[in-house]
C-alpha cells in the first residue's frame, strides 16, 4: 500500500515536472530569442552609424559638388540601408560598395550594380549614356538601379496601353513614349532595372539626415515587432495545453494499469488466468486514472503558466482536490461522518504537502529536469511513509496499553466482586440455618435458635431473652 | 495517524462503560425500593406483634424501630458526546489552520514579488540618484530590481540579478509557509487527540471503579433484602399462629406457648434490629 502510494505520487510529480520543463523550455527560447534580437539590433544600428560617418565625410569634402553629391549619398544609402535590414534579420551583409568610379557602383549576391539618380527621363537617359560607354555591362550580368519613385513611375508607364497613354497630358505622354522607345532601342530589358530603397528626393544633401533618422526609426519599429512576435510565440498555447493534458492522461492511466496488473499478479493470478472481469476492472481503473491525469495535466499547465505556482505544488493541489472530492462523496452518502471527513482531508493535505515539498527540494538539489523531481519525491515520500508507519506503530502500542489496562482493571474488579459475593453467599447459608433453627417445630429448640438469631442480628445483649426466667420476667413485670 | 484510532476506540469504550454504570445505578435504585417495601411490611408486622405482646404482658412493651437510610449518590461523569465534541472542534481548528496556512503561503508566493516591486518603484532611488518612480518602462524595472538587490553592481550592491533572486525567493518561502502550516496543524491535532483520549481513558477507569462499587453495594442490598424477607415471612406465620392467645393470662399458658412467645419476642427484636442494618 505504501509503495503503491509512493509510485503514484512520484508518477504525478514527474508529469508535473515535465510540464514545468516544457514551460521552462519556452521561457528559455524566449530569452535566447530576445538576446539574439538585441545583438541584431546593435549590428543594424552600428551599420547606420557607419552610414552617418560616410555621409558626413561626403559633406565635408563636398564630393560630387552641388549636382553630383546626392548620387554618392544614394549609393551609400542603398548599401547601408539594405545591409542594416539584413543584419536586423540576423543575416549577412548583402552589399559591397566599390566606390572606384568604375562601371560598377556596388555588388550584391554576385550581381554588379550601376546606380543612376538623375532627374531627367527618370534616370533612363543616364542609363543610356552608361550603356554607350560600357555596351557589355548588361550582357555580363550587370543591372541598373534607379530611385524607388522613378521605378514606380516607369513601371506604370510601361504597362499603360497606347490608347490610355494618349489621354495623358503632353509632357507625360512624351515620357511614356520615351520609356517605350528606350526599351525597344536599348540592349536592356525591363528585368535589368531595379528600384532602390529610397526615393530621389530622399538622397538630396539637405534631406539625407532626415532620411537616415527615419530609417533608424524604421529599424527600431521592426525590432519591436520582432520582439513582440517572440513574446507572442513564447506564450502558453492551447496546443501545448492539450499536449500536457493528453500526456498526463496517458501516463497516469498507464501507471494505474501497471499498478492494477501488479496487484493482481501479487495476489497470485497469472496474466494468462485473467478473466473478463479482471480486464474490465483494469480497464475501468485505467480510464478513471486517465481522466484524472487529463485534468491534472491541464490544471498544472494552467496554474504554472498563469499563477505563481510551482508545478509540484500545483500537482499536489490537484491531488488534494481529487482526494477531498472523493471524501465529500463518502460524507454525502453517509459512509463517513463529518469528523472523519475532516481528518481524512487533513491527512490528504499532509500527504500532498510532503510530496510537494520533497519534490521542490529534489529539484533544487538535483538540477536535472524531471529526474530531480522524481528522486526528491521518492525519497521524501519513502521517508514519510516510514515516519507514518512509525507513528501508526506508536499509536498501536498506545491502544494496546490502553486495552491491557482496561482488561486488568476489569479482572481486578471481577475478582473483588466474586470474593464479596462468595462471602455473602456463605453468610446467607449460615443465616438460613439459623432461621431454620429459630423457627423449629419444637418450642424449646425454636427459643434457643431465636436467641442465636437475635445475636446474629445484633440485638443488644440486655434486650435478648435468653432463658425461661427472662421470658417470665419480660411478661410478668 | 493523528491518534485518531486511539481516540475513537477510547471514546467507544468510554460510552459503553458509562452506559453500564448508569444501568447499574438504575438497577440498584430498584433494589433499594424493594428493600424499603420489605422493611415497610416488616414494620407493620412488628407493630401488630407489639399489640399482641402488650395484650399478654403486664406492662407495656415497645419494639424500638430505627430505619437507616440506604443509598448511594450517582456520580457525575463527562458525557461521551462532550469528548467527541471537543475532538471534533480540534479537527475543525486544524482544518481552518491548514486552509489559512495554504492561503497565506500562496499569497506570499503570488503577491510578494508584486508588492516588493511596488515598494521599489514607489520609494526606491536608482544608483544615479533619480527616484525610480520618475523612470518608466524597462529602465524602471531594472532600477527597481537593482534597488531590491541592494543597489547597482558598480555601487557594491547585488545588482539586477540579486533583486531577481530576492523576488524568486518569494515562491519557495511562500510554499514553505503553507507546508509548515499543514504539518504544524496536523501535529497539533495529533497531540490534542491523544490528550483527549488519555483524559477519557483516565475517567473511564474512574467510572469502572465506581461501577464495581455499585455492583458490590447492590449485592449487599440484595443480601439484606433477602434476609429481611425471609425473617419477615417466618415471623408473620408465627404471629398468625400465636394470635389466638391475644389478651390471655400469661401464667395460665402452657410452658410451650410461653417459650413460643419468648421466641417471638427474640425474633421480632431481630427483625427490628435488621431494619437498622445498612450496607
Amino acid at each position: 500500500m505504501a509503495a503503491e502510494k509512493v509510485v503514484k505520487s512520484t508518477q504525478e510529480q514527474a508529469v508535473a515536472s515535465w510540464i514545468q520543463y516544457l514551460n521552462q523550455q519556452r521561457i528559455d527560447e524566449l530569452l535566447r530569442g530576445l538576446q539574439r534580437q538585441e545583438r541584431n539590433l546593435g549590428n543594424a544600428l552600428g551599420e547606420m552609424d557607419e552610414l552617418k560617418k560616410s555621409i558626413s565625410a561626403l559633406l565635408q569634402t563636398n564630393r560630387g559638388g552641388t549636382k553630383g553629391m546626392h548620387g554618392f549619398i544614394a549609393e551609400r544609402m542603398q548599401v547601408y540601408f539594405v545591409n542594416a535590414r539584413k543584419l536586423l534579420e540576423g543575416e549577412e551583409r548583402a552589399y559591397v560598395l566599390l566606390d572606384d568610379n568604375g562601371p560598377v557602383d556596388y555588388r550584391a549576391s554576385g550581381i554588379d550594380y550601376q546606380q543612376k539618380f538623375v532627374e531627367k527621363h527618370l534616370s533612363l537617359d543616364a542609363v543610356k549614356k552608361h550603356l554607350e560607354k560600357y555596351p557589355d555591362f548588361v550582357e555580363n550580368g550587370g543591372k541598373y538601379q534607379i530611385p524607388r519613385d522613378y521605378y514606380g513611375r516607369m513601371k506604370f508607364l510601361m504597362e499603360l496601353p497606347e490608347a490610355e497613354a494618349k489621354k495623358l497630358a503632353g509632357e507625360d505622354y512624351r515620357l511614356w513614349k520615351y520609356v517605350k522607345d528606350f526599351f525597344q532601342e536599348q540592349e536592356v530589358s525591363f528585368s535589368d532595372m531595379e528600384p532602390c530603397v529610397v526615393d530621389y528626393r530622399d538622397t538630396q544633401r539637405n534631406a539625407a539626415r532626415k532620411t537616415v533618422s527615419e530609417e533608424e526609426k524604421n529599424i527600431r519599429r521592426i525590432d519591436k515587432e520582432k520582439r513582440d512576435q517572440l513574446y507572442q510565440e513564447s506564450k502558453p498555447t492551447s496546443k501545448e495545453l492539450g499536449r500536457a493534458s493528453l500526456t498526463a492522461a496517458v501516463v497516469e492511466g498507464g501507471a494505474a494499469f501497471c499498478i492494477g496488473v501488479y496487484k493482481k499478479r501479487k495476489s497470485g493470478k497469472k496474466l494468462s488466468e485473467f478473466d473478463e472481469d479482471d480486464w474490465k476492472e483494469l480497464g475501468l481503473d485505467t480510464a478513471k486514472s486517465g481522466a484524472k491525469g487529463g485534468v491534472r495535466g491541464a490544471s498544472v499547465y494552467a496554474m504554472t503558466n498563469f499563477t505563481a505556482t510551482p508545478a509540484a505544488v500545483a500537482s499536489s493541489l490537484v491531488t488534494a482536490t481529487f482526494g477531498v472530492l472523493a471524501e465529500m462523496k463518502k460524507l454525502q452518502t453517509g459512509k463517513i461522518d463529518q469528523e472523519e471527513f475532516l481528518i481524512n482531508s487533513e491527512i490528504l493535505c499532509m500527504d500532498v504537502t510532503v510530496s510537494a515539498v520533497s519534490t521542490v527540494l529534489g529539484e533544487v538539489l538535483i538540477p536535472i529536469p524531471i529526474l530531480g523531481a522524481i528522486l526528491g519525491n521518492v525519497t521524501g515520500m519513502f521517508l514519510y511513509e516510514i515516519a507514518k508507519s512509525n507513528m501508526s506503530e506508536e499509536e498501536r502500542l498506545v491502544i494496546q496499553t490502553y486495552n491491557w489496562n482496561r482488561m486488568e482493571l476489569e479482572k481486578k474488579l471481577n475478582r473483588q466482586y466474586q470474593t464479596i459475593m462468595g462471602q455473602l453467599n456463605e453468610k446467607m447459608q449460615n443465616y438460613h440455618s439459623l432461621v431454620e433453627w429459630a423457627f423449629s417445630e419444637d418450642a424449646n429448640e425454636a427459643f434457643a435458635g431465636s436467641v442465636k438469631i437475635a445475636e446474629y442480628c445484633g440485638v443488644r445483649e440486655d434486650k435478648r431473652l435468653r432463658s425461661k426466667w427472662d421470658i417470665d420476667r419480660y411478661f410478668l413485670t | 495517524m493523528f491518534y485518531e484510532k486511539y481516540k475513537k476506540e477510547v471514546l467507544e469504550s468510554y460510552g459503553k462503560t458509562l452506559n453500564e454504570y448508569n444501568d447499574s445505578c438504575e438497577r440498584m435504585q430498584k433494589e433499594i425500593r424493594r428493600l424499603y417495601e420489605r422493611r415497610r411490611i416488616s414494620i407493620e408486622v412488628i407493630q401488630k406483634i407489639e399489640e399482641l405482646i402488650n395484650s399478654i404482658a403486664n406492662s407495656p412493651k415497645e419494639f424500638e424501630i430505627i430505619v437507616r437510610k440506604i443509598g448511594m449518590e450517582q456520580e457525575k461523569f463527562h458525557k461521551t458526546e462532550e469528548y467527541a465534541k471537543e475532538a471534533y472542534h480540534e479537527a475543525q481548528k486544524a482544518g481552518v489552520n491548514i486552509a489559512a496556512g495554504v492561503a497565506g503561503g500562496a499569497a506570499v508566493a503570488a503577491a510578494a514579488p508584486t508588492a516588493a516591486m511596488w515598494v521599489a518603484t514607489t520609494f526606491g532611488t536608482a544608483s544615479t540618484g533619480t527616484a525610480i518612480s520618475t523612470l518608466s518602462g524597462a529602465a524602471a524595472t531594472k532600477a527597481a530590481l537593482a534597488w531590491l538587490g541592494g543597489g547597482a553592481l558598480s555601487a557594491g550592491g547585488a545588482g539586477v540579478a540579486g533583486g531577481q533572486a530576492l523576488l524568486a525567493l518569494a515562491g519557495p518561502i511562500g510554499w514553505s509557509i503553507a507546508g509548515g502550516c499543514v504539518v504544524l496543524s496536523t501535529s497539533v491535532l495529533s497531540v490534542k487527540n491523544k490528550k483527549i483520549a488519555d483524559q477519557a481513558a483516565k475517567e473511564e477507569q474512574e467510572i469502572r471503579n465506581a461501577s464495581g462499587q455499585v455492583l458490590e453495594t447492590m449485592g449487599k442490598i440484595c443480601h439484606l433484602s433477602k434476609e429481611t424477607v425471609v425473617l419477615y415471612g417466618k415471623i408473620n406465620t408465627s404471629y398468625e399462629t400465636l394470635l389466638q392467645y391475644n389478651g390471655m393470662d400469661y401464667e395460665k399458658m402452657e410452658e410451650e406457648i410461653q417459650y413460643q412467645l419468648g421466641a417471638l419476642v427474640n425474633q421480632t427484636l431481630s427483625l427490628a434490629e435488621m431494619l437498622n442494618h445498612t450496607v
